[in-house]
């Protein structure tokens, strides 16, 4: 090693200067720190399942509405398992059944009227006067009543794999949950009093269910996590120890980890972010990310201090320093580009949390140990470490250097060509990646939880559950035998599909009231034709059953009933296999008089997991489009960039096919291991091209080879410890009791391990063979290299959707989304209808307005109720799907007493005096997407709301002169899909019209404007309609939506 | 009175009625004749409605109409009202003040059949003005047919259920209440019945009994391929009456006869267009013959066909064709008649301010009437108005013969 010479360089005397002001430097970043961390108090932790889904999603919303109308939980299942001849069938089982059923309601956070087992179902049977509904566990459990339990299950077939399993060896107590968030303490409570269980005998009692899961799996993550966490750090410690051997080296890297845990954490607590379950994974991250730096800092700090014993100590910090900054400052904002590219890419919150509060994790360990290092290295006298001054002998670390250096100089060409034909092998292997997700695989195979699933599902029909919606818009609209018909054939198609193992509907339980008031004649096992004969059944079961024995089944209005299907595996896959080919055979048999929607976890989980694919790729691809663009701004090189994203593209690729190959799941833990591993892998390849520049760019006559080698010898054992530090911090992950954390570690230090083997074979390799300029003191242009990627940017703007600007979604799908807002099968309100001129002079109209859905056919009533001049005046439309069709309107002018067809082809025409048009009236703060083209111009706060910015150009002329508008540009809210802002031009291009949205609010599940105000900027004329009494499910009768009833009034 | 009754006893019962609503309208209306160089009516009129819904459903309107004309000249003194039944007979306090129960009638829905039981306005066809098939309540030609329509009919006591048959609905009419048509007696602005005795004539109105000849309708409508359809059938007493003169007792009769009706209706948009029609036939209509003074008993033909023009934005232009067709005539009488209508109507100011010209012309006499209106909206409660009422063409003709009575009119309605 030569002497080194202090560097004299502003960089140099920057940092003496740093160092002369430590204090001020050190009570500064103290403050803030601490600023940050007093926030730690409010910090909320979220280990919901549902945090991962953003609370917009369709599906989750739709699920609660159903849960609140059936009353249903994701619930804790217990089985029973007698492996006795006559399976359950037994006193002992049987007995033990009703134990359990008794001492559950008294288990906190158990929902004691939640509870459904033998104990407390009922048969249904014919008796003298009818119909008999009995207790199947009241009375003695001798052996005739044990006979008759038997019997009567097995000739009730809803009963059949859902309470008891087929062969009779199982029996289910389901348990639903008051609170999932406190699953895990209700799953411990219940294990708990299975262990004081009397009787077991030869009884095998099982705990799962999906309340269970979903709920327990996020206190086990988050506990595994706790333990994981301080292991990375201890490791790491090591790693430090052994890399320098002094108690500075591995106390002040520790420092700078504390700080950047608590100024993140602190963070997250001040701007009220959750900290989730993958939030513990962060922690990891930071640990690994902080110590980095702090590794090839003091690496030089040391090679100086061996290379110039009689140097100071503030002058080796500040020539370290100013060798170091450059570095550090690159590898921490490509780091923070890397983690950033997670949050525009991803629509899960924890997801997006994680990229945000990671990219600020960087930058605080970034400035931490550029600021706070030196500082706190000032305050210790200087003292090399052993370690640096046996320079002479090749060390281990400084071997592995030599032996990659011996390769990519002795034989770059086969390097580059070894490196060519991995990717491509990787790229084979990346092919077979499959995206699946499933709660019970997260937990081991040993976990009691697990076995119980397994155990549950092979005997039972399954218990995670897809339901289907019907809805029908009357009270009793389920009795109507065809609706029941629907209900029957859409369970035997369900029962077709290989992913479902049985299904239960109000059906069921109809035919066999249906049989028992025929004498329990299995043939009557039918649904009865007559909607009379199915309410007397009900009726006569009331007489001796609970009324709400069905109420899981069928609302109290008899208006809405549930399907559910039975399925022995809640993964992604086998819902991608069944919801679409359901979803088809909805759209195609429902419509009518009953509408069909499916609901369920299953589906729920369908729905957000269908987007990781997706977000995944755009989150790989905006990360290495960063880190790409981040390095070759700051090499001022597009080359640069290239070299840089090399070895971490080469990475990534090895990593797919390794899961390919391993048949590793592309989940919701590991889809984000590659937006994470691009962060930190280049900064192996940054480092590399750094030195391999200030190598390659000193004057002198060394060869290439020679100044090449110089790199390794020096920078080769910083990356080495820089590798070690990360693959381990991130490989105590592997020690994870969870499957997808054990493999989220084996990734990442996988890929920093192919990042650092790839960053000094092959960069090394490409300056022998292409001698590139930039590595050679030719430095570029940073505005001419800004140009030049602005230019490459737009041009990937313009050819590809993925890019879309910052995540922003394609304009269609933003219109797809706000077209696809639920509105109810019907709704009912007032509106007040305020219009006010330019003078300011207001008058006010009342009405009552109904809307239904009949099939796809949207009907509109609007009945006028004030002043007295116009009350009587009626207003009826029928908008038709087939856009084609022009919609039909009534009108009915009290001064004709005659309803009066009016022409609906003026769409663009002001509606009765308001400043809202037909169509805008009709389509209630939608759009019609066929009118119209659409571009998204971006992003916009609007009443300090999140909305996409939409430009909406009519297709043609003849369309615009029909809407009156020659462009609108909404404001769609994000997560609610109601446009808060909408503007209008006229169609000679003159600004026309406003329409905001003043409120918002959600009924029964249903996001709708309660408050609007359209301005004409012509005229200055406003119209505000507020809504008031706005009820979803309220009974809109369908004989309010008939010409003759616009005169009859409602 | 059954009706009634049953009414009552709904409105009386305790605990029944969920809500009741009361409005009202208070107009003032000024006319102007300047060639009679009078005023033609100088009135307000107290419209109040009360609406009380039953929590059952059913829903009870009643509307009433408290009229004071200062000059008495359309209907003067107190009428004895021999077109009216009993029932429906208006009070008149003195000979400028008029009190009339215009509507009183129960609304239910029994299943999804629909039942009106009461006193109240039962409207067929799709013409506007013009009738061909909106014969079910008779007319009353106090002020001519210058006001609205609503105003003119006179609503009787009848029963009208309508119930649901698949895509089709049947409406059935029972009309007990046997006003006829309300002509103005001689020397009343607006009479149609001619005097030849010089006031010193007695009327004799030989109308039919209520109850015992009661009015039968059935009305099918339905929806089919875009259009609105509907056919028609109506047994009843022809409300327009044969008017005779027993010279010899100096009196004028007035005879009605008993007819069936059969007709029906089709509308349909075509683009901005609206399509409009109707159709009817009258299988017995007595009339007069001027020449041999024979009674002629003939069926008649009728029918409008009408367009709706909106493609203009705030602009609104009707127009109607109508003919009526006398199967058999006399000597002296025309075979058919025509009539053309022309409306323009033009919103502006958000409605605010509505500017309407109605025109109808009739062919045969050529002979109109033009009502011209502007109506603005000052405020929630109160419209203002006024326009100008003329009668134009031949002096004999149905419009001309009123050409003094051309008229300037103002006022305003104000809500409450």
């Amino acid at each position: 090693m030569t002497e080194r010479k202090e560097h004299r360089s502003a960089e140099f005397l920057f940092f003496k200067r740093l160092i002369r002001y430590r204090w001020l430097l050190l009570i500064t970043a103290l403050a803030i720190i601490g600023g940050l961390a007093s926030q730690l108090g409010n910090l909320k932790k979220n280990t919901s399942a549902d945090g991962f889904i953003s609370e917009s999603e369709p599906a989750l919303i739709y699920r609660k509405v159903v849960e609140n109308i059936f009353n249903l939980k994701d619930p804790l299942v217990i089985a029973v398992q007698s492996n006795g001849a006559s399976g359950i069938y037994n006193d002992q089982s049987l007995r033990l059944v009703q134990w359990l059923s008794d001492q559950l309601i008294s288990v906190p956070n158990i929902d004691p009227q939640g509870i459904t087992s033998l104990a407390t179902e009922s048969n249904i049977q014919g008796d003298s006067v009818g119909m008999e509904v009995r207790k199947f566990l009241d009375g003695s459990l001798d052996r005739a009543h044990i006979g008759w339990i038997k019997d009567s299950i097995e000739n009730f077939p809803l009963y059949r794999g859902t309470l008891v399993s087929d062969d009779g060896s199982m029996t289910l107590i389901v348990a639903e949950l008051l609170d999932q968030d406190q699953a895990e303490a209700t799953y411990q409570a219940v294990l708990q009093l299975i262990e004081r269980a009397p009787e077991k005998g030869l009884d095998q009692i099982h705990v799962a269910g999906e309340g269970a899961i979903s709920g327990y799996l996020s206190e086990y993550i988050d506990r595994d996590a706790k333990r994981l966490n301080p292991l990375a750090g201890i490791i790491i410690t090591i790693v430090l120890i052994i890399a320098f051997f002094t108690p500075r080296a591995a106390i002040i890297p520790n420092l700078i980890v504390a700080g950047t845990v608590a100024g993140t954490l602190g963070a997250m607590a001040a701007s009220g972010a959750d900290f989730y379950v993958i939030t513990n994974g962060l922690i990891v991250c930071m640990i690994g990310i902080a110590v980095a730096d702090s590794i090839h800092i003091f690496s030089d700090y040391y090679e100086t201090l061996a290379s110039s014993p009689a140097m100071s100590q503030p002058d080796a910090i500040a020539t370290a320093m100013a060798r170091m900054w450059r570095p550090v400052t690159l590898t921490t904002l490509t780091t923070a580009a890397g983690f950033l590219a997670l949050y525009p890419t991803n629509d899960m919150p924890p997801l997006q949390d994680f990229g945000i509060f990671g990219a600020i994790a960087v930058l605080i360990a970034g400035v931490l140990t550029l600021f706070v290092t030196p500082s706190l290295l000032s305050f210790v006298k200087a003292r090399p470490s052993r370690l640096f001054r046996r320079q002479n002998n090749l060390s281990p670390d400084s071997r592995v250097a030599k032996i990659l250096s011996s390769l990519s100089l002795g034989h770059p060409g086969k390097v580059l060509f070894s490196g060519l034909l991995i990717a491509g092998f990787a790229v084979l292997g990346a092919s077979n990646v499959v995206i699946n997700e499933e709660r019970i695989e997260n937990f081991q195979h040993h976990e009691p939880i697990y076995v119980a699933d397994k155990a549950i599902n092979a005997a039972m029909d399954g218990t995670y559950h897809l339901d289907v919606v019907i809805e029908t818009p009357d009270s009793d609209g389920i009795y109507m035998p065809a609706v029941l018909e629907q209900i029957e054939e859409l369970q035997r198609f369900l029962e077709l599909q290989p992913e479902v193992h049985g299904t239960t509907s109000i059906a069921d339980y109809i035919k066999q009231m249906n049989r028992a008031v025929n004498e329990d004649d299995p043939e009557f096992y039918v649904l009865p034709d007559n909607k009379n004969l199915i309410a007397q059944l009900f009726l006569l079961y009331t007489a001796s059953g609970d009324p709400t024995d069905f109420e899981e089944r069928i609302d109290s209005h008899r208006k809405t009933a549930l399907v559910r299907a039975s399925l022995k595996t809640g993964s992604y896959q086998a819902s991608q296999s069944l919801i679409p080919k359901l979803e088809h055979y909805l759209s195609t048999r429902f419509g009518g008089e009953a509408t069909a929607h499916i609901s369920g976890r299953i589906n729920v989980d369908y729905h957000w997991i269908d987007g990781i694919a997706e977000s995944h790729l755009k989150s790989v691809a905006v990360s290495f489009l960063a880190v790409f663009l981040m390095s070759a701004l700051l090499f001022r090189s597009l080359v640069g960039g290239l070299m840089a994203a090399i070895p971490v593209g080469l990475s990534i690729l090895v990593i797919y096919a390794v899961m390919g190959v391993k048949g590793i799941w592309l989940g919701v833990g590991t889809s984000m291991f590659a937006a994470i591993a691009i962060g930190l892998s280049v900064d192996f390849a940054i480092h590399t091209i750094d030195r391999l520049r200030e190598a390659m760019s000193k004057a002198g006559d060394l060869t290439t080879k020679e100044r090449i080698s110089s790199v390794f010898a020096s920078t080769g054992r910083a990356l080495w410890f820089n590798l070690l530090a990360v693959s381990l911090g991130f490989g105590v992950l592997m020690t994870s009791h969870v499957p997808p954390l054990v493999n989220f570690g084996m990734l990442v230090a996988l890929s920093v391990s192919v990042a650092f083997v790839a960053s000094l074979l092959i960069l090394p390799a490409i300056t022998v063979v292409f001698k590139p300029g930039f590595l050679l003191a030719q430095a570029g242009s940073f505005w001419k290299t800004g140009m030049i990627l602005l230019a490459l940017l737009a041009a990937i703007a313009l050819t590809s959707n993925a890019v879309a600007g910052e995540g922003v979604p394609a304009a269609d799908t933003i219109i797809k989304q706000m077209n696809n807002r639920p509105e109810g099968v019907a709704v009912q309100r007032d509106m007040v209808i305020t219009l006010t001129d330019h003078r300011g002079n207001s008058r006010e109209e009342r009405t009552s307005a109904f809307r239904r859905y009949f099939g796809n056919t949207k009907k509109t009533a609007i009945f006028y109720t004030h002043p007295a001049t116009v009350a009587g005046t009626a207003f009826l439309t029928w908008d038709y799907e087939n856009q084609t069709r022009e919609d039909d309107q009534w009108l009915y002018l009290p001064a004709l007493r005659k309803v009066r067809r009016v022409s609906a082809s003026d769409r663009g025409d002001y509606f009765l005096g308001t400043d809202f048009t037909y169509e805008e009236i009709k389509k209630e703060s939608k759009i019609a997407a066929e009118d119209y083209r659409f571009e998204v111009l971006g992003t916009e706060e609007v009443d300090g709301q999140h909305t996409w910015k939409v430009e909406a150009t009519p297709i043609n002329e003849e369309v615009s002169r029909a809407l009156g508008y020659g462009k609108v540009v909404l404001r769609i809210d994000s997560s609610l899909w109601i446009p808060r802002l909408t503007e209008y031009w006229d169609v000679s291009g003159n600004f026309l019209k406003t329409v905001r949205a003043r409120s918002i609010e959600k009924f029964d599940g249903i996001w709708a404007i309660t408050d609007i105000e359209a301005t004409n900027k012509k005229t200055g004329h406003k119209t505000r309609i507020q809504f008031h009494k706005t009820d979803y499910g309220a009974a809109v009768p369908p004989r309010l939506f008939d010409q003759n009833a616009l005169k009859r009034g409602y | 009175m059954l009706a009634l009754s049953v009414m009552s006893g709904l409105v009386s019962m305790p605990g029944w009625a969920a809500d009741n609503q009361l409005s009202s309208l208070l107009e003032v209306e000024l006319a102007y004749a300047p060639k009679a160089a009078g005023w033609q009516k100088q009135e307000i009129i107290w419209r109040p409605e009360w609406v009380t819904r039953f929590n059952s459903g059913a829903r009870l309107t009643l509307l009433g109409e408290v009229r004071f004309d200062a000059k008495d000249e359309l209907d003067p003194g107190r009428p004895e009202q021999p077109f009216r039944a009993r029932l429906t007979k208006k009070g008149f306090p003195d000979d400028h003040a008029e009190l009339e129960l215009r509507e009183f009638y129960l609304d239910h829905y029994v299943g999804d059949a629909f039942l009106r039981i009461g006193k109240q306005q039962i409207v067929w066809g799709q013409a506007d003005g013009l009738r061909v098939l909106d014969v079910l309540n008779p007319l009353s030609y106090r002020e001519f047919i210058l006001p609205d329509i609503e105003h003119r009919r006179i609503p009787l006591w009848s029963a009208l259920t309508e119930i649901p048959l698949a895509n089709w609905t049947a409406q059935v009419v029972w009309i007990p209440d046997a006003t006829v048509t309300e002509s103005t007696l001689p020397g009343a602005t607006y009479s149609l019945i001619p005097d030849p005795f010089a006031g010193r004539g007695r009327m004799e109105v030989d109308r039919p009994d209520s109850l015992a000849q009661s009015d039968l309708g059935l009305k099918l409508s339905t929806f089919q391929q875009g259009w609105d359809l509907s056919l028609n059938f109506l047994y009843h007493t022809v409300d327009d009456p044969l008017i005779q003169f027993d010279t010899a007792e100096q009196k004028i009769q007035a005879e009605y006869n008993r007819s069936h009706l059969f007709g029906g209706t089709a509308s349909k948009p075509f683009g901005d267009l609206t399509f409009r029609s109707e159709l009817g036939l009258e299988t017995k209509k007595r009339s007069l013959d001027p020449i041999t003074g024979n009674i002629q008993n003939t069926a008649v033909g009728s029918y409008v066909i009408g367009l709706d023009y909106s493609g203009f934005s705030d602009w609104f232009i009707s127009t109607q064709f109508f003919q009526k067709y006398r199967f058999s005539a006399g000597d002296g009488e025309e075979r058919s008649k025509e009539q053309v209508t022309l409306l323009i109507r033009r919103s502006a100011m958000n409605n605010a301010l509505v500017l309407e010209a109605l025109g109808i012309y009739d062919i045969d006499n050529r002979d109109s009437l033009i009502q011209l209106e502007a109506e603005y909206l000052i405020s929630t409660n109160l419209v203002i108005r006024t326009g100008a009422d003329l009668f134009l063409g031949n002096r004999e003709g149905t419009f001309g013969r009123f050409h003094k009575e051309s008229r300037l009119i103002a006022g305003f309605t104000l809500s409450f």
